[in-house]
């Protein structure tokens, strides 16, 4: 058997594990239909909330958004927080019932027989539903203000995936030291909403709490993709990808360190 | 040599709590950490190609063994060699070695058929295309699983889809397979299956078998050596004919008779292990009572309709071995 792998049987190998939750979604219709009616309705409350909130203020725009550009930039943000699977409970039930060890026999690394999962259920989550947030947000508002938007705004969802993987991740590998993750979850969904700006774009908050939530890792996620498909300028590209990646290097590291203590921990005291 | 173990040790640390709020509440101030062994000083060799039967109760330490054999824990001290390899300091070298199958963890993937996990698995390995096509047609040939290769796994059989895992095992060609409980929840048919195809691919291609099993059936049809663990400790490590040998000493007899009444038969070394009103079983050993003396002592009794004497099966020796190591915890 070989053991010294090419660059491409290593491709071969994770690119195997991406395609397994497409298959996985392909053959559970239900799931991926139910996604879907979530995201439609999501999406239909959020164009009705903010054309209320517009006809109120009887203004064109907040905060230098109209309303197209604030419900594209909530579908973005959505598109987020819903293709992404339960990656902490995942981890943290491996760990629970000891099958970690099991996943450990294999001839895989440990981040990426993880991080390519995710990815494969992520790109089939986010197509499915960008495109049906998509046609509601269309629909309701008319077309993207930017196509030119979409590009970076890809690029940009790839590296919050990156750090949203991050987190979820340290947070399941949380079980390693604690029974339960539920809290750690908990308060990371919650920050992530509110300073991540899920609900509402960070330009609507009060400046001081705007600018400390956008350096934020939080902002990084929800916000930087939404923000940059409705408002693809140069400036704006360069710094929201710097600071993705700042912030992936840090988390990226993070985990990585937390994740070989870990599994040190588990191979020398039986977790 | 397959597997080297010398005077291997682990134990893991526990922390203990006294009952109720009080109890809770001093172990949240004052934790009280004990050292509780999982296994102590455990040697045994395993030969290449070489099928061995690895039993033991729950507790006994068995997991652990082998957990430490496929390096997923550091043992507190001893050495270990698994294909000449250290497990725990070649883990990722040994995984393409080892092939295993935990009978209550499954890894193929529930909602998709097996043909998808085997050639998801065929990439892990890093076989190429055409290396896990092969292998897979015949894999599905020795296990016969034309039929439901396509459909999804949680549409199967236990013994389909156990069929379907320990082929996945096999498919990167292992030189070694740990089974732990292959035939766990089977039907006797499934069970005979399952033994008949680990047996064929040992003969075939050679590969050692560890087995791990709470029947007795199963190491008793694959293993001509068996090693008997309990309380973290080796007690036996023989072949399967020296185990019955020492500890097929007893006989057991079923009678059944023509009229109903209350029976029993008073003879030294003869033990009544149940009564019924028509019949009864008794156990004795032939060494020191003679087996005439017992059936026409039988015989007095009454018009008999019916008659077995039997050896013990495997089962009951395992349990005696256990309930004589109990009794002395020191015997090895």
């Amino acid at each position: 058997m070989q053991r010294t792998l090419s660059t491409r049987m290593l491709l071969n190998r994770y690119g195997a594990l991406f395609r397994m939750p497409l298959l996985e979604n392909l053959a559970e219709v239900g799931n991926v239909v139910s996604a879907v009616l979530v995201m439609t309705m999501f999406m239909w409350v959020f164009a009705m909330l903010w054309q209320a909130v517009f006809a109120a203020q009887g203004t064109d725009l907040i905060a230098g958004l109209t309303l197209r550009h604030t419900l594209w930039y909530l579908l973005m943000a959505e598109l987020v927080v819903l293709s992404k699977p339960l990656l902490a409970e995942e981890i943290s039930d491996s760990i629970k019932t000891g099958s970690i060890a099991y996943d450990l026999m294999r001839p895989l690394d440990f981040g990426l027989f993880h991080l390519s999962r995710y990815a494969g259920h992520v790109a089939f989550r986010a197509c499915v539903n960008l495109l049906a947030g998509g046609v509601v947000v269309w629909l309701l508002v008319g077309p993207p203000p930017a196509w030119q938007g979409l590009f970076p705004a890809v690029l940009a969802l790839m590296l919050s995936w990156g750090l949203e993987f991050c987190f979820e991740a340290l947070i399941g590998l949380a079980a390693f030291w604690t029974e339960d993750i539920s809290a750690f979850r908990w308060i990371h969904q919650k920050i992530s909403f509110i300073l991540g700006g899920l609900f509402l774009p960070l330009d609507f908050y009060p400046p001081w709490l705007a600018a400390v939530a956008r350096v934020l890792p939080f902002a990084s996620i929800i916000y930087a993709p939404g923000r940059l498909f409705v408002d693809p300028s140069a400036d704006r590209l360069l710094s929201t990808l710097a600071l993705q990646l700042g912030w992936l290097v840090v988390l990226g590291f993070t985990f990585r360190l937390l994740s070989g203590r870990a599994l040190r921990r588990l191979t020398i005291n039986g977790g | 040599m397959s597997i080297r173990v010398d005077r291997l040790t682990k134990s893991f640390r526990t922390r203990d709590k006294q009952e109720g709020l009080a109890g809770s509440w001093r172990a949240l101030w004052k934790p009280e950490w004990r050292q509780v062994p999982a296994i102590r000083d455990i040697s045994f060799r395993m030969e290449r190609g070489e099928a061995l039967g690895f039993i033991g109760p729950n507790g006994a330490g068995k997991s652990t063994t082998i957990k430490i054999l496929c390096g997923i824990l550091h043992p507190d001290s001893g050495a270990a060699e698994v294909l000449g390899q250290v497990p725990w300091q070649d883990r990722q070298r040994l995984c393409y070695e080892i092939g295993s199958v935990f009978g209550q963890r499954p890894q193929l993937w529930y909602h998709l058929p097996p043909v998808d996990s085997f050639h998801v698995y065929g990439a892990i390995y890093g076989l190429d295309r055409d290396a896990t096509r092969r292998r897979v047609d015949f894999l599905v040939d020795v296990f016969e699983l034309q039929h439901f290769l396509h459909t999804p796994v949680r549409k199967l059989s236990l013994g389909q889809r156990m069929r379907c895992e320990v082929a996945v095992s096999l498919l990167h060609a292992p030189k070694l397979l740990l089974l732990d409980e292959p035939s766990i929840g089977l039907d006797i048919v499934a069970k005979q299956r399952i033994r008949d195809t680990i047996r064929y691919m040992r003969d075939e291609e050679g590969v050692g078998v560890l087995l791990t099993s709470h029947d007795a059936g199963d190491i008793e049809a694959l293993c001509s050596r068996v090693i008997v663990i309990s309380d973290g400790q080796l007690i036996f490590d023989d072949t399967m004919d020296e185990l019955k040998r020492r500890h097929l000493t007893a006989k057991q007899v079923n009678v059944r008779y023509l009229e109903e009444g209350e029976r029993s038969l008073p003879m030294a070394g003869v033990e009544t292990v149940a009564a019924s009103r028509y019949g009864m079983q008794i156990r004795f050993d032939p060494r020191t009572v003679g087996v005439d003396a017992v059936i026409s002592g039988l015989h007095g009794l009454g018009s008999m309709v019916d008659i077995t004497i039997s050896d013990p099966d495997l089962e009951n020796i395992i349990g005696t071995i256990y309930a004589e190591n109990a009794l002395d915890p020191d015997a090895a």
